[in-house]
């Protein structure tokens, strides 16, 4: 059964008078102890994807479709409609975070350990005396060798690998059923970032969690996720399973990338997609790769594709799809 | 010019403020020149007449224009903060930059200074000098200014050190320009915003002190007069002869309120999550 | 290629460098030194691309700032065209500086937000002391590194990350230099951007032969961009060899460990590397 279901989801910024829209139709659905990954580029609207998930848009930005989420106790909320004072509830307890740069999602003047009880006190039902031996064993899950003194240490003590992983454990606090990661690794060195990664799947597999994973990295999504959504300028490309993409991308935006991503595997210096990716505030008419397409035509300059189902699990937006044999 | 209306008018704080002081700006200067009274021509057969067509807000005890005297009392009032103001921050803008990039023992000498600036009784200070006898507009102006350039130096300070170590300087000083140009054209530039909203602000809190010690009858003197001046005027009898306290009340107030409005104004418009989207 | 390698003359060479921070007390800490460059020696000649790889905190970027000259060894030697640049006056370090320009990871704040991509460039052919050959005007300059000439009336957060750091480049190439610091040039960059950037790079350093010093984590982007590369831990160079024979054949325990760390396809679920 899917945990997560995002229907039409489209996200619009207003700043005086205009309307600048972020996310356009983004659909898909997330089953229970899968991993989504969501790749793009910068400005592709990745980031505000999770906010909205998350209910923490800015202020200035509003969604319209559907989020439906079923809960622990298997009731079915939607997100959009649900009272601020639910969605609180829901966070760290339903829906876990963690932020790219954890060294700022950390609060500077609390020891590590303090605010891993914090989010015990609030978030779970462990009893006061038992907490700190709680949160010394999430130290411990998330692979820091010394929880002790982790757990005395100051954020600003703790180099940029030991930091992601304590807002991992302060994540994990409140035994979320679903987490979602915004480029969590990308500020990690290459040694940390492989590590965190075998990290997070060996949490997946252990607590049956569901993640959803941003990164601009093809190659961590390709070997990490078991879904893979493409975001392009706010626009949803692609969707489908990992295999299917990786065997056959559809669209070519998605075609692009994953080239790129395998000559750079192989030692080769590939050629980059041509241009800049296109602005938000200013997007191009009909599909808004056109611009960068190599298999671009008068109908992409005008008319926005619709989404085109491959399969039941693989649908893309693109008039003249990547030749699938 | 129209850059300059559209500034103002992208927040509503600064453009309120704005307003506010643009109206007693033009009332202060161009005032005088269009009313039949004269700010301190004395006409006792009308002293204390209360607000009319004529006199629109009274008379006062020597049959004084309130009017008038309120417009000259604006000319003083503001001309007082805003010169003692500019003195202030090119005194705390030179300190603070010194401080800043010559750094060891003399940074710690202008900070410890300027401690010990910010712990003089500032107030009682200006009031015992101006209490020998020394009173004069010039005067004030130079203490106004002597006891208000801390902020702005400890704020420039701080900001330079921060500004110091971003990469685009490290460019800069790469590139091999001089450290005099590196002050001007990169450094300064991206403090000024934060220099500018502590100034706007400093206006208002030097019109309250220039306010309060005119008051107390200690600020400036006869034949000029602020509106500290008049408002103290009305105190022998503050029901009978309201009119005189509760307008120049009112034009303090509305003073000090503006120059904080446009000083909240410039702040949101120049903190930089603002900038991004210019 | 080879061949011009060898056959060229030296241009940076570093012997035997050291530097020690000192982190004076504070009321809650005691005194603390960091050894952060532990005794590195190597030379970088011109036309050769030359990379410093290893995780963060290992000291490969106090190695560039001391290059640049913003940060003072404690001991060794760092000469330039063989002039020790530690021991220069005032006016040959005037001389010297544009030679060695920084292309910083941090690719946005490197740029003045206050300035239009017409007065960055600008400043920088302004500031050239050296005699005029390849610089040109603004334009030229952007054309070179491949962005169209209208982008110089934009202000810095008006461009993407690979156009910004592309200004970096132009700014850089502006003072004729002969050695380029890249402090992690392209790892903040989106995928194709840095493609884009790594072509560019190349492209620079054969027409220009110019040099580079790289500094990296990210050992499947440093083979693409460098000649030689030196493994780097704990403020030492554990191994250093070229490119390709390193790669091939690394002897090196840490080597291993981070041409591994290149590989994401083997992740495993115990969670250990």
């Amino acid at each position: 059964m899917s945990l997560l279901t995002v229907e039409n989801l489209s996200v619009v910024n207003s700043p005086s008078g205009r309307s600048i829209s972020i996310l356009r139709n983004i659909s898909f659905s997330l089953n229970s102890g899968e991993t989504l990954a969501v790749i793009g580029e910068t400005g592709s609207g990745k980031s505000m994807l999770c906010k909205s998930i998350i209910g923490l848009l800015p202020p200035g930005f509003s969604r319209s479709g559907n989020i439906w989420y079923i809960s622990s106790d298997n009731t079915k909320i939607s997100i959009i409609t649900a009272e601020e004072s639910d969605l609180l509830n829901m966070r760290g307890r339903e829906i876990g975070m963690v932020f790219q740069e954890a060294v700022a999602s950390l609060n500077p003047v609390v020891r590590c350990g303090n605010q891993i009880t914090d989010v015990l006190s609030v978030k779970s039902k462990i009893e006061k005396n038992k907490r700190k031996k709680h949160a010394l064993k999430l130290l411990e899950t998330v692979g820091l060798s010394e929880p002790e003194r982790i757990f005395h240490a100051y954020p600003h003590q703790l180099s940029g690998g030991m930091t992601q992983r304590v807002a991992l454990a302060l994540a994990l606090a409140g035994e979320p059923q679903l987490l979602i990661a915004d480029e969590p690794s990308s500020s990690l060195d290459s040694i940390s970032k492989k590590y965190y990664l075998n990290l997070l799947n060996r949490l997946k597999q252990e607590n049956n969690l569901t993640l959803i994973l941003v990164t601009h990295d093809v190659d961590e999504a390709l070997s990490f996720a078991d879904n893979i959504l493409v975001l392009y300028a706010g626009c949803m490309t692609e969707y489908g399973r990992t295999g299917d993409i990786q065997k056959s991308p559809a669209h070519p935006y998605t075609k692009a990338l994953l080239d790129i991503a395998r000559a750079l595997k192989e030692n080769n210096l590939p050629a980059a997609i041509p241009g800049e990716i296109s602005s938000l505030t200013n997007p191009p008419p009909g599909c808004r790769f056109h611009p960068r397409c190599p298999k671009a035509q008068d109908i992409c300059r005008v008319k926005e594709p619709s989404s085109i189902c491959i399969s039941n699990s693989h649908s893309v937006r693109c008039f003249f799809l990547v030749d699938l044999s | 010019m129209k850059r300059i209306v559209d500034f103002i008018c992208s927040d509503k704080s600064l453009y309120v403020g704005s307003i506010l002081i643009g109206i007693i700006i033009i009332f202060s200067l161009i005032g005088p020149s269009l009313s039949p009274y004269n700010y301190s021509s004395q006409n006792l057969s009308e002293a204390l007449q209360s607000p009319s067509v004529s006199h629109p807000l009274g008379t006062d005890y020597y049959g004084r224009d309130v009017l008038a005297r309120m417009m000259h009392g604006g000319q003083i009032t503001l001309g007082i903060a805003l010169l003692a103001t500019t003195i202030a921050v090119l005194i705390g803008m030179i300190i603070g930059l010194i401080s800043a990039f010559v750094g060891g023992w003399l940074d710690r000498i202008l900070m410890r200074l300027v401690d010990i600036m910010l712990g003089f009784p500032k107030l009682f200070i200006i009031l015992l000098v101006i209490g020998m006898g020394y009173s004069s507009i010039g005067l004030i102006i130079l203490f106004l200014a002597i006891f208000s350039w801390m902020e702005i130096a400890r704020i420039v300070r701080s900001e330079v050190l921060v500004i110091k170590e971003q990469l685009y300087i490290k460019s800069a000083e790469a590139i091999g320009l001089r450290r005099r140009r590196i002050i001007f054209i990169h450094i300064l530039p991206n403090v000024m915003g934060t220099i500018i909203v502590s100034s706007v602000l400093l206006i208002s809190t030097l019109i309250l002190i220039e306010s309060s010690i005119s008051f107390l009858g200690l600020g400036v003197q006869p034949p000029n007069a602020s509106w500290g001046t008049i408002l103290t005027e009305g105190r022998f009898d503050p029901i009978g002869t309201w009119w005189i306290s509760v307008f120049s009340g009112i034009f303090i107030i509305a003073a000090i309120i503006g120059f904080n409005l446009i000083g909240d104004g410039l702040r949101n418009i120049l903190d930089p999550k603002f900038t991004g989207n210019s | 290629m080879q061949a011009g390698i060898t056959a060229s003359k030296t241009l940076l060479q570093i012997q035997n460098l050291r530097i020690v921070y000192q982190q004076k007390s504070t009321f809650f800490t005691a005194d603390q030194t960091v050894h952060a460059v532990n005794g590195v020696s190597f030379s970088i000649r011109q036309g050769e691309s030359f990379a410093i790889v290893g995780r963060s905190g290992c000291g490969k970027t106090s190695i560039a700032m001391s290059a640049l000259g913003f940060v003072k060894p404690s001991a060794g030697a760092i000469s330039f065209m063989g002039k020790n640049i530690w021991q220069l006056n005032r006016k040959n370090i005037r001389r010297l500086r544009p030679l060695i320009q920084p292309v910083f990871q941090d690719y946005g704040n490197s740029l003045n937000p206050r300035m239009t991509v017409n007065k960055i460039i600008i400043e920088a052919l302004r500031a050239q002391p050296n005699d005029q050959t390849r610089t040109g005007n603004v334009k030229q300059l952007l054309d070179t590194v491949g962005l169209d000439s209208e982008i110089r009336w934009r202000y810095p957060h008006q461009l993407s990350g690979g156009q910004k750091q592309r200004i970096n480049i132009a700014r850089a190439l502006a003072l004729n230099p002969k050695l380029l610091i890249l402090d992690e040039p392209v790892s903040s960059q989106d995928l194709s951007a840095g493609v884009q950037l790594i072509e560019l790079l190349n492209r620079l350093k054969q027409t220009y032969q110019l040099s580079y010093l790289l500094i990296s984590h990210n050992l499947s982007i440093v083979r693409l961009l460098s000649d030689r590369i030196a493994i780097m831990k704990n403020g030492v160079f554990t191994e250093q060899g070229p490119a390709e024979t390193l790669l091939q054949h690394p002897s090196d325990n840490h080597t291993k460990e981070l041409i591994d760390a290149s590989n994401l396809t083997n992740l495993s679920k115990t969670g250990l590397v």
